[in-house]
């Protein structure tokens, strides 16, 4: 249904340009959910925001294409966009409290949306937020309609987004760090309703994180990112189960071990490398216990290791 | 093992105004009546959710604000005391270490002035054996000596917390309050900043009060476990009881929000009402369960 091919988006800073995301390729079927996992600055979000064109004014979309039912998003005109954004995919971010308007009830908010793509009078557009807000089990929703953001408690507010974004039905919903700011028990509430309302809609979700236990909780397929580059991609059982990336390894087993209390955890060397300087061959190479010499140039292909299961390794050719 | 920390019915309230000029007031007890010790050279994590007070009490304790009630003893001395002397003593001995590395550094002083600054306030060491501290210090957590000159914006958010970690143990403290002190910090760097943490544990006998929203953490880190809820203690007992023996509802509840990274946990379906959890009007007293297990049913 999305496809994503070779995108490529660059940032000019003062310290020269440098490459948010490096040729990604991904794909999301209808219906299936599919998780984008890794660390701060590895350029998760700057791909989900590359799908709607919502990138910062400093980023640039180089190369590539955003292929949304065979259409390319990428080069389709303002007009063209806006009937999809919201429409057909639909977005959440981290902070419920900084994507709402605060000065207006959450009412007013999503009415928007639901007056300007299906053209509804006011009252029957309160009706249907009425009954979004019931889905996304808030209480007294009639009553709630005329409160604003800052009456509600985190995981409120972030309901109030996610009944936003489904209010239209869309085919994909792109939930960047939907739970990075709430409470475990709020998290786990909010992952169950948006499993849920998967299901009964039929979306595809791209969950974005950086947990990997709120990407096993929704992910069917998992693609994990390290310094712009899709590093390992597999479904979720046979990421969990047979990591084959040193990265997505050193990951799983540090988690592992904090399971199995033991007393010294697995640790990365060093940082991640410089975005503006990439170094030739493999990015993850100076944190990598297996890397040699030859790790050091050469293009690194992702390779299909097994069948669906991608690997960005010199060391990991079968 | 002697107690390091001593926690007596310590209650702080806050005041809040609400309605037009603020003439409706709102009392919140943040922290309410909690009791509870840390023994030499161990860790207690102390868990729960954002507002539930974990926070204020990491600060009651280094008398960064003033409790209503209650008395905090660390080392036998009364953090409260009014003896200026006496409060510096304490202070020298108990640090904290802040969330954000981004925010609890002075973006102006150099990192041979963050890490010096205490030391110069208490006069631990002689003018020329202060760059020899230094150089511990630096090497401690890791650090190149060549990072002295350099300023807190010059660092990664790893190094950073690795900064205020070294500042935090520059004046030799023996009780270190770690306020979500990996939270903001990526996983990679995490297991760096634990690692480091259990290390400086072991070799400098330190006991720390660990507060944390992330429960499999806890576990990790901690030897015992209090779990706080509306400012009160509902549960403390030892990582493994609280782990495989929790007693009160809440501490379950929390215990089966937490995700583990698995791939089974999409298949599970799971009643969204369980994790709800309201307190009983009643206030239940802590009951002892036996080998130092306390609970509030």
């Amino acid at each position: 249904m999305l496809e994503i091919i070779n995108l490529t988006v660059k940032f000019n800073t003062q310290s020269g340009e440098l490459k948010a995301c490096d040729k990604i390729n991904l794909s999301i079927e209808k219906g299936k959910n599919l998780g984008l996992v890794g660390e701060s600055g590895c350029g998760k979000s700057m791909t989900c925001l590359s799908i709607l064109k919502l990138l910062p004014p400093e980023a640039q979309i180089t190369w590539g294409q955003v292929l949304y039912n065979g259409k390319n998003l990428l080069t389709m005109d303002n007009k063209g966009l806006r009937r999809i954004r919201g429409n057909k995919i639909s977005m959440i971010f981290q902070e419920p409290m900084s994507s709402l308007n605060p000065v207006l009830t959450i009412g007013e908010q999503m009415r928007e949306a639901i007056i300007a793509h299906k053209g509804l009078s006011k009252s029957e557009a309160d009706k249907e937020v009425i009954s979004l807000l019931e889905k996304v089990k808030i209480d007294k929703p009639e009553a709630r309609i005329y409160e604003y953001p800052h009456n509600l408690s985190g995981g409120m507010r972030q309901r109030v987004m996610i009944a936003m974004a489904i209010s239209l039905k869309p085919d994909l919903l792109i939930a960047d760090e939907p739970t990075t700011a709430l409470d475990v028990t709020t998290q786990a509430q909010v992952l169950e309703l948006l499993d849920e309302l998967q299901r009964e809609y039929k979306m595809s979700v791209l969950i974005v994180s950086h947990d990997f236990g709120v990407i096993a909780r929704l992910a069917d397929t998992i693609a994990v990112m390290y310094a712009g580059e899709i590093v390992e991609y597999a479904s979720s059982e046979t990421l969990f189960k047979h990591p084959a990336h040193p990265y997505t390894k050193a990951l799983l087993s540090s988690l592992k071990q904090m399971q199995s209390k033991k007393d010294s955890l697995t640790v990365l060397k060093g940082n991640v490398c410089d975005l503006s300087n990439l170094p030739t061959g493999c990015r993850f190479e100076e944190r990598c216990s297996f890397a040699d010499e030859s790790c050091k140039s050469g293009v690194n292909k992702l390779i299909e290791m097994d069948k669906g299961h991608y690997v960005r390794c010199f060391k990991c050719k079968i | 093992m002697q107690n390091i920390v001593e926690v007596k019915n310590l209650t702080k309230i806050f005041t809040i105004s609400k309605g037009l000029f603020g003439q409706k007031k709102t009392e919140v007890r943040a922290v309410d009546d909690v009791d509870f010790e840390i023994k030499g050279g161990s860790s207690l994590g102390l868990v729960g959710e954002s507002g539930s007070g974990k926070t204020t009490c990491g600060r009651l304790i280094l008398n960064l604000i003033k409790p209503d009630r209650g008395e905090v003893l660390i080392k036998g001395i009364d953090v409260y005391n009014k003896d200026k002397r006496e409060i510096k003593k304490v202070r020298r001995g108990a640090q904290i270490i802040f969330q954000d590395p981004y925010n609890s550094l002075n973006p102006r002083m150099s990192i041979k002035d963050i890490l010096l600054e205490g030391v110069r306030i208490h006069k631990l060491y002689e003018k020329n054996n202060e760059d020899k501290r230094l150089g511990e210090l630096l090497e401690l957590v890791g650090l190149a000596k060549g990072d002295k000159d350099k300023y807190p914006h010059q660092f990664s958010g790893g190094q950073r917390q690795r900064v205020a970690i070294a500042r935090a143990l520059s004046v030799e403290p023996e009780f270190i309050v770690c306020d979500e002190a990996v939270s903001s910090l990526d996983m990679s760097i995490r297991a760096q900043i634990l690692n480091l943490l259990k290390q400086l544990q072991r070799e400098l006998n330190l006991s720390y009060l660990f507060i944390s929203h992330d429960l499999p953490l806890v576990e990790y880190f901690c030897d015992r476990v209090a779990v706080m809820y509306q400012g009160k203690i509902v549960e403390i007992a030892s990582a493994n009881d609280i782990y495989s023996n929790p007693l009160h509802p809440y501490t379950k509840i929390l215990l089966q929000a937490g995700l583990a990274p698995e791939p089974e946990t999409r298949k599970l379906k799971i009643d969204v009402r369980r994790f709800e959890y309201k307190a009983p009007d009643a206030d239940i007293p802590l009951r002892d369960y036996g080998k130092g297990h306390l609970a509030k049913v």
